[in-house]
């Protein structure tokens, strides 16, 4: 499955972290945090004028998955049928390894069990012939979930992952 | 065991989930989407965008997404309650609603006997749904002083229409060359604008931007971005008329025909040179002079029309009107394409078709009464609109003055969004008697004798419009939660209780929309045969020329560049006819206070207070920060995410730091309605409009001050509990 996100489309309005939180029951105030955020970038051009972009980042269930390889708990594993990458924290020791080497920084440990958690992309809403709930949201049709297309690589969140880190303090930030 | 669609949430028989139809209520009332409610045991498990709505076609944004907390916020109000502490302590005890209604009638009836009818005041927040049954229900009790958070939304705008040119008005966008988007960042408030925009641009027509920040709009959508300080829009616009008339680029047929006072106005704007504007507005010369030949060079022009982002200045009535000046000159007003003229269908909105709303209300106007609040100081207001200004009614409760003004009841006051609320706080703690409707705890309804519970949009009917001739009658999709009930419900039982001669309102809510909705040939009972909105029968489009072909309703039958309303009513406080530019700022000292303050941006997950302190959306934006130019920030040696003293000449809150070159440099830019840092605050109470009495919450002069080098004379305003429902 090719998920990714359209930088020039994104605007950052949140329609798919609240969606993302409203379908999964995401439980702030109990310790828990979201899976999808939204976020801005201000990057420096050359004649010292700047380029601003918006995103929505989580899981981009990547072909190659890093986490997944290095999870010592074997906590991570790609769906046969859709190819999304699922992280079932049963066996989550929380040593956060993934967190680490998740380019995207996708991962987030929960404060109420201390485990990690990410996007499953809304798997059992896939699997039913939906599509997930960000991407049912968007109202710019800017999150890619897809099985046959894929973004110019200059649009695509997913062929800049340097980006994430230039951003200026929290990525929660719009 | 849960199943794994019962996990997904997939609506089946399976999983005893049911999608059940009804709108969203969470933003502007032109915008109302369809929503699909997810329903489980009876409680709203999940939302979506209804893919059958014409209007939404499936999109929800991040507020109407969000709707879930709101629905079942812990604060939501269960029962209806007296006060039983001091006032604002927040201590209650839940009583019946019989003996709420008792109450009410015992106090207010006293008050009319005692002061007269006038002496109860009648105030609403955000929410538009129930106001021809609330004014209605103040006529009818024979108070004249009925009002709402319009005195400070939207109401501004028409009033500048009226004087202009007798109508309300709105632009044709679909048919227009060039969108002019004056304070247009609608990706974040009415996201669908922004989505109709794009295709119009995809159709090759030019968006010009106005806006001081940099946003998604200025640079997806703009093939022109003009970034000016905040409250210098009228002297852009005069600059852009200097442009045109010079050039000859305008309309002399229509101006000869239709315009009244265009002499006076092209002198005057012989000052507004590109040069002189510049240093207004901080915009290029090159850039005006290029907007302006883009602007003669793809006619229809239309003017995008916030209700709120250029009126919100001291100055900001006459800057509106400046706008409004360059579609006369232009020849686009009231053309395909351009500004049209509207009406007002149904609860401030205008459909193309009428309704008797207006009647509804006036059927039952008091014939005599005392002047209304506010009427001394805003006399056009008072002409043009038949609502109190609500901006004086702190004033007239505090100084009795020209009487007094001792009950209140409202429907979702929020005291905070008046600037130097401390104010409107001691207003409310000196009033006799106090009422407040609202449907969570409010910062508001803890200074009340009586708390009301009401509900939400999901748990009851209503009657909608929607342009284009639509209609809509929505059924609850989940009953009221506790012992809350529909407004309009508590206002025909209080009706009944305080024994109004109405017989009318006491009907109740669907009876009253039939009497309404009877000319356009509707029925509640045919509407609600239907889950979504229906064409009125016989709906006929408006055609662009016929409201010019039968005459203005202005004075002069003409549009009025040089309006003879301000004109009668200059007297003393010296209004000016023409749509003069000044500056909006405060008199503080320019030293002391270098930077400029602006607040009322929209962020897109919150519409005002309504889901600022909701834990969803709570997680986009944590703290409560000033955006201003990393340039500001290190001149004061300030970084990103430090505490900040955020401080005006009437006072200070502290806040964390953002730098954003999206700002311009000397300006700073905060949402408002933190309750933890409310920044209304920090506004003085007359930085007003005199014309249309409306705040200038969007240019106060300002400082900015690392936390731990300001001195300990500061005591930063800090606030506390909740705010919820309706507010602006």
């Amino acid at each position: 499955m090719n998920v990714d996100v359209d930088l020039k489309k994104c605007v950052a309005c949140a329609a798919c972290s609240v969606a993302c939180m409203d379908q999964n029951d995401t439980d702030i105030p109990g310790g828990e945090k979201p899976l999808r955020i939204i976020g801005s970038l201000e990057l420096e051009k050359t004649d010292k004028s700047h380029l601003f972009l918006w995103f929505s980042k989580a899981c981009m269930h990547c072909e190659h998955c890093v986490p997944m390889e290095k999870c010592p708990g074997k906590c991570f594993h790609r769906e046969p049928d859709t190819g999304l990458v699922i992280l079932d924290p049963s066996n989550c020791v929380g040593c956060a390894l993934c967190v680490r080497v998740c380019p995207f920084e996708a991962i987030t440990a929960f404060d109420k069990d201390k485990k990690m958690h990410k996007c499953n992309g809304c798997v059992e809403r896939v699997r039913a012939g939906r599509e997930p709930a960000c991407v049912r949201s968007c109202p710019k049709g800017a999150i890619l979930f897809s099985e046959t297309e894929t973004l110019p690589e200059d649009l695509s969140l997913k062929n800049h992952p340097e980006l994430l880190s230039l951003k200026q303090g929290e990525e929660e930030e719009e | 065991m849960e199943s794994e669609r019962q996990r997904g949430k997939l609506p089946g028989e399976d999983t005893g989930i049911e999608i059940r139809h009804t709108v969203c209520g969470m933003c502007c009332s032109s915008i109302y989407c369809g929503v699909d409610a997810y329903i489980q045991d009876g409680r709203v498990i999940k939302v979506e965008g209804s893919k059958e709505h014409f209007m939404n076609q499936g999109l929800l944004c991040a507020k109407g997404q969000g709707i879930r907390q709101y629905l079942y916020k812990p604060t939501r109000l269960k029962t209806p309650l007296r006060r039983v502490g001091e006032r604002g302590e927040g201590k209650f005890e839940p009583i019946s609603w019989e003996e709420a209604y008792r109450t009410m009638a015992e106090q207010m009836n006293r008050i009319k006997r005692e002061s007269g009818p006038e002496a109860v005041a009648f105030y609403s927040g955000y929410e538009k749904w129930y106001r021809a049954f609330f004014h209605r229900f103040a006529w009818s009790f024979g108070s004249p002083n009925y009002g709402s958070e319009s005195s400070s939304c939207y109401t501004a705008k028409k009033l500048a229409w009226l004087v202009s040119s007798g109508m309300d008005g709105l632009p044709q966008r679909n048919k227009s060359r060039l969108y002019m988007g004056w304070g247009f960042n609608n990706d974040y408030s009415r996201y669908l604008d922004t989505i109709s925009v794009k295709k119009r641009r995809e159709d090759g027509m030019k968006v010009i931007v106005i806006d001081p920040r940099v946003t998604p709009a200025s640079e997806k959508l703009a093939d022109l971005h003009l970034q000016l300080l905040p409250g210098t829009d009228g002297a852009l616009a005069l600059g852009l008329a200097h442009v045109l008339i010079k050039n000859g680029w305008v309309d002399r047929e229509y101006i000869e025909k239709h315009v009244y006072g265009y002499e006076e106005f092209s002198r005057y704007v012989k000052d507004f040179t590109p040069e002189y504007v510049e240093k207004i507005t901080t915009v290029p010369r090159e850039l005006i002079l290029k907007t302006a030949r883009m602007m003669w060079e793809n006619r229809p022009v239309s003017m995008h029309e916030s209700v709120c982002v250029l009126v919100h200045h001291k100055n900001g009535f006459q800057n509106f009107r400046a706008v409004l000046a360059l579609s006369a000159i232009l020849g686009c007003y009231d053309v395909e394409g351009g500004n049209l003229p509207r009406g007002t269908t149904y609860a401030h909105q205008w459909a193309g078709f009428e309704t008797r709303e207006e009647e509804f209300i006036h059927a039952v106007k008091p014939e005599t009464t005392k002047p209304r609040v506010g009427a001394a100081r805003f006399p056009v207001w008072m002409e043009l609109s038949d609502d109190m200004q609500a901006m004086d009614l702190t004033r007239q409760i505090m100084e009795e003055k020209p009487y007094a003004i001792r009950g209140l009841f409202c429907l979702g006051l929020n005291y905070r969004m008046f600037p130097d609320n401390e104010w409107m706080e001691e207003a409310l703690k000196k009033l006799d008697f106090y009422c407040d409707v609202d449907l969570f705890m409010t910062d508001s309804a803890r200074f009340a004798d009586l708390v009301l519970p009401a509900c939400t949009s999901y748990e009851r009917e209503e009657f909608k419009i929607y342009a284009g001739g639509y209609a809509n009658y929505l059924k609850p999709v989940i009953p009221p939660l506790f012992e809350s009930k529909p407004d309009t419900q508590i206002l025909k039982e209080l009706a009944e209780a305080l024994d109004l001669k109405d017989d009318l309102l006491r009907s109740g809510y669907r009876s009253c929309i039939d009497w309404i909705i009877k000319p356009a040939g509707l029925t509640v009972e045919k509407l609600m045969e239907t889950d979504f909105p229906v064409r009125v029968p016989g709906f006929k489009p408006y055609v662009p020329g016929t409201y010019t072909r039968e005459g203005y309703r202005t004075p002069t039958g003409k549009f009025e560049l040089r309006s003879t309303i301000l004109e009668k009513h200059q007297g003393e406080l010296l209004y000016e006819p023409l749509p003069v530019y000044q500056s909006s700022l405060d008199l503080s000292e320019e030293e002391r206070f270098p930077l400029i303050l602006y607040t009322g941006a929209s962020l897109p997950f919150t519409l005002h207070s309504r889901m600022h302190d909701m834990p969803w959306e709570r997680t986009h934006r944590p703290e409560a920060m000033a955006d201003m130019h990393p340039e500001d920030g290190a001149a004061r040696g300030i970084g990103q995410g430090d505490p900040i003293l955020l401080e005006t000449a009437n006072g200070a809150v502290t806040v964390k730091a953002n730098l954003t070159y999206s700002v311009k440099k000397g300006t700073v830019s905060f949402y408002h309605d933190y309750p933890e840092a409310d920044v209304n605050r920090l506004i003085h109470r007359d930085h007003l409009d005199p014309i249309s009495g409306f705040p200038g919450y969007r240019t106060v002069r300002c400082q900015v001050v690392r936390r731990d080098k300001a001195g300990k004379e500061f005591e930063p305003l800090q606030g506390g509990g909740s705010t919820g429902k309706d507010e602006c």
